[in-house]
């Protein structure tokens, strides 16, 4: 196992694709899984789904490892992979809306879907209810933007992608992801507006 | 710069993807226009508070790998199960020469078959003909008298008892 540690993601790829390697495809994995995990909530905003999906993505590597032909960067490939299967979601149940007056009403077990998420440390209930508040109005309103905007934001936002690398995980032109992101900032400046303007974020 | 354009270059400007030239003429317009101005500053407070959803740690389960594991096991009985299927689609109708030869196979008995039976039948012949005389005839020939048209015609039914 330790050697594997030093492989470069090429080999271990190659050694999944030829002889179904479980142990470089647990290096992988272990390699990927949060970014994965990472952008597939991001994407959902539900845990279950998220578990469910990011096997979906780890199964199709190990399966479809061969068609890795290394004209780019495994992790472009994965995410490549993982997008997909994040666009061809359909979402099981509506994205809960919260209007404000529930929000403010619920107690800080309130958020049951939202309350998974590892919390750091704060020093008040009031801090943490804040802070729980802000962060399920703004999950929200990514939740509810169309998919490609969705995609191209958070991979700009939350895994710090340039444009060019958006452009070539997403299959798109440069100009496609510039107008995709002026978009979907257009987008959450409406959905986020009402919640400035009463002090909520 | 017209403010449509100012505003997507905006966009760029804010996730660091406008490039220095532009940024400089678009910080020109800003100056000079306050709509621009305010939109930039919206903005950018809206992009500071995802950046605090940012730090919300998100963590895959350590049980993941091991129900991937299972997944990938699960697979391969599904897989020795469908090569079972494509050992017998290969033995299948679907092959051309399995056609062919299931054919010429098919022939080849029915004709057997058709022989034996018609052995058989020649070999019971005689006493085939006596059933049908003691079923039909026998008492026609019996209470007939000889050359009359009901005799000729259950000798025609047992033409070959008859000229026994």
């Amino acid at each position: 196992m330790n050697t594997l540690k030093n492989e470069p993601d090429e080999i271990l790829i190659r050694r999944v694709a030829l002889f179904k390697d479980e142990s470089a495809f647990k290096e992988i994995f272990d390699r990927y899984v949060e970014r994965v995990f990472g952008l597939i909530y991001r994407y959902t905003g539900s845990y279950p789904e998220t578990e469910e999906l990011t096997q979906d993505v780890f199964l199709k590597i190990f399966n479809k490892a061969n068609t890795f032909k290394g004209h780019s960067k495994l992790s472009t490939w994965i995410y490549r992979i993982t997008v997909n299967v994040c666009k061809n979601y359909k979402r099981k149940k509506k994205p809960e809306i919260f209007s404000i007056e529930e929000i403010k009403n619920s107690q800080t077990e309130g958020f049951k879907l939202k309350d998974e998420i590892m919390m750091p440390d704060f020093t008040t209930p009031k801090e943490i209810l804040d802070r729980k508040r802000k962060i399920a109005i703004i999950q929200q309103a990514i939740e509810r933007l169309p998919p490609n905007q969705r995609v191209a934001f958070i991979l700009s936002k939350y895994h710090g992608f340039s444009y060019a690398k958006i452009a070539s995980v997403m299959n798109i032109s440069i100009s496609a992801v510039e107008s995709l992101l002026f978009r979907a900032k257009q987008n959450l400046k409406k959905l986020l507006i009402p919640y400035r303007e009463k002090g909520e974020i | 710069m017209r403010c449509a354009v100012a505003k997507r270059k905006i966009s760029a400007y804010l996730d660091g993807a406008l490039p220095q030239e532009e940024v400089t003429h678009l910080l020109e317009h800003l100056n000079s226009c306050e709509k621009c101005k305010k939109e930039k500053e919206l903005l950018t407070s809206i992009l500071e508070v995802v950046d605090f959803d940012k730090e919300t740690e998100v963590k895959a389960p350590a049980y993941l790998f091991s129900k991937i594991q299972q997944q990938i096991t699960e697979q391969k009985t599904v897989k020795t199960y469908f090569s079972l299927l494509n050992l017998l689609r290969l033995i299948s109708f679907e092959n051309p020469i399995v056609i062919r030869v299931s054919l010429v196979i098919i022939l080849i008995i029915s004709s057997l078959i058709g022989n034996y039976l018609g052995q058989k039948i020649i070999a019971e012949e005689p006493e085939l003909n006596q059933e049908i005389k003691t079923v039909l005839a026998i008492n026609m020939l019996e209470e007939t008298p000889e050359n009359s048209f009901t005799s000729a015609y259950s000798g025609l039914i047992t033409i070959n008892n008859y000229k026994q």
